[in-house]
């Protein structure tokens, strides 16, 4: 300690446990009176050094521009609906209950920022693939696999296509594939994927593996917009869709549709539409159905 | 938390809603003016309560918006930032009642005024940004001793669990939140001695 360190309060030492902004767990049911000033005070520097560590200029210019954003488009829509508005203001005016206003669909790009950050948790994750391809001939396949996945390009698919049931899985840098009679395998650096997979067939493609990894990229180059809301058993659920902005004519994805958990911000439904040319296009849905057991999942070559 | 005048360095704004007003601006034009001045503490406000960063974005956008649709409520003879950091403490009562404990720290009105006074107290800092006030807790991070400061550094810069920093620095973890909480309450008196003079209590 210096010479300006205060003695130690021995009052603030016995609050210690209140503080929760130290711990994971849930925040105590009930504060004693004497300990609020102490816990704000702790809490007013928990913001200001959060505040102080995540300072971005660009960030604060989205953020006002988003809000103002939202108030111009209020505005536009106003005159419409005077009436509307002036009804549920009397009705919730009765009730008291001015400011308890039913949730408002958040701004797609809110929406998408909650979704990133929740499948950017470090954990695995287990999705039910869909996959249908139209051939140029018109010739439909059909395809169901299971996928377990974690960020930063680690994925382990234990199925079956046309050629047989394998293996197929990346440990972020390394992928590999492995029949399911152990005749035929391969491993090599993830960046010679295309020749790795030769071997599988054209069925596959790695980046949509990598959940967190398409999500993320999605907001730079599509048009992004919340297309509704479902009460589901499980909540509230939010649905997106996603339009490529340019009409880049070697950019296969064109389409993405995303359900995501409202509570949560967890994708529970992806839908990918993808143009192969010619005729030919590959629409592939992905079905969340929770997080894996940690510790279960290797996602190295198994030999 | 309605607090008597308006603090020292806000700004006097024309009053909108006066027809006649010759200096009358377009609502919309005053309300992106105090949504600059105040976004900041509101935001920093909210990161004091909610674990979460993006949902203290929503939460934060979500009181701009409620704060633009009953701007009419706004008395322009006191300060807007207690205003609309009381719009945010209601949100926050609100997310926590459907979100639940795990999701948004401690949180009751007491605490919440409490909270309020500390952030008013944090406006008399010098400077005329939000960013120039927060000099003062830059300045104030070099009066703490080293664990302190490594601590607060390793929590908040590198956004590290009290428990990977007592790994990092090879100490315990309840030394780690005793590190974290002493220097955050060192941190907040050296910022009120800071304050000008006259405003110290």
């Amino acid at each position: 300690m210096n010479e300006r360190t205060p003695p130690i309060d021995p009052a603030a030492e016995s609050w210690r446990e209140l503080d929760d902004t130290l711990a994971d767990g849930p925040a105590p049911v009930e504060v004693p009176a004497a300990a609020r000033p102490w816990l704000a005070e702790q809490r007013l520097l928990h913001g200001l050094l959060r505040a102080l560590h995540t300072a971005d200029a660009s960030a604060r210019e989205s953020r006002i521009a988003g809000i103002l954003d939202r108030i111009d488009r209020e505005r536009a829509a106003r005159p419409q609906r005077w009436w509307l508005v002036a009804a549920a203001a009397l009705v919730l005016a009765g009730f008291g209950v001015w400011l308890v206003l039913p949730a408002r669909l958040p701004t797609a790009e809110a929406a998408m920022e909650r979704v990133v950050a929740e499948l950017a948790r470090d954990v695995d994750r287990r999705f039910h693939v869909e996959l249908v391809s139209t051939t140029v001939s018109g010739k439909e396949l059909r395809f169901e696999l299971p996928l377990v996945t974690r960020p930063g390009m680690r994925f382990r698919i234990d199925g079956k296509l046309p050629l047989g049931a394998f293996q197929l899985g990346c440990d972020g840098a390394e992928l590999w594939w492995l029949s399911a009679n152990g005749v035929f395998r391969r491993a090599g650096p993830l960046a010679e994927r295309e020749r790795l997979l030769q071997g599988l067939g054209d069925v596959l493609d790695l980046g949509y593996l990598d959940v967190h990894e398409l999500v993320q990229k999605l907001p730079a180059d599509f048009e992004l917009a919340v297309v509704g809301r479902e009460r589901t058993a499980d909540g509230p659920q939010l649905r997106i869709e996603a339009k490529r902005r340019t009409s880049d004519a070697r950019a296969r994805l064109r389409t993405a549709w995303l359900t995501c958990d409202e509570d949560s911000g967890m994708v529970t439904h992806l839908e990918v539409e993808t143009d192969l040319g010619r005729g030919a296009t590959r629409h592939l849905t992905l079905q969340y159905l929770g997080e894996e057991p940690a510790g279960l999942v290797d996602y190295r070559r198994p030999w | 938390m309605v607090p008597g005048a308006p603090p020292p360095g806000d700004f006097d704004v024309p009053d909108p809603r006066v027809a006649d007003n010759p200096r009358a601006v377009e609502p919309r034009d005053l309300f992106e003016i105090l949504t600059r001045e105040h976004i900041d503490s509101v935001r920093a406000f909210l990161l004091a309560s909610l674990r979460d960063n993006v949902a203290a974005e929503d939460v934060l956008q979500e009181t701009f918006l409620v704060a633009w649709r009953i701007l009419d409520r706004y008395d322009r003879r006191l300060p807007f930032g207690p205003w609309v950091r009381g719009i945010a403490g209601k949100l926050l009562l609100n997310h926590r009642r459907k979100l639940g404990r795990s999701r948004v720290h401690y949180c009751d009105d007491q605490l919440l005024v409490h909270l309020d006074e500390g952030f008013r107290d944090f406006a008399r800092q010098q400077g005329d940004t939000f960013d120039e006030k927060l000099d003062a807790l830059r300045d104030c991070l070099d009066h703490l001793t080293g664990p302190q400061r490594e601590s607060i550094r390793l929590h908040y810069e590198h956004g590290l669990h009290c428990k990977e920093i007592a790994q990092r620095l090879g100490i315990g973890f309840e030394a780690v939140k005793k590190h974290l909480q002493r220097g955050r309450a060192l941190l907040h008196r050296c910022m009120h001695t800071r304050l000008p003079s006259g405003d110290v209590a």
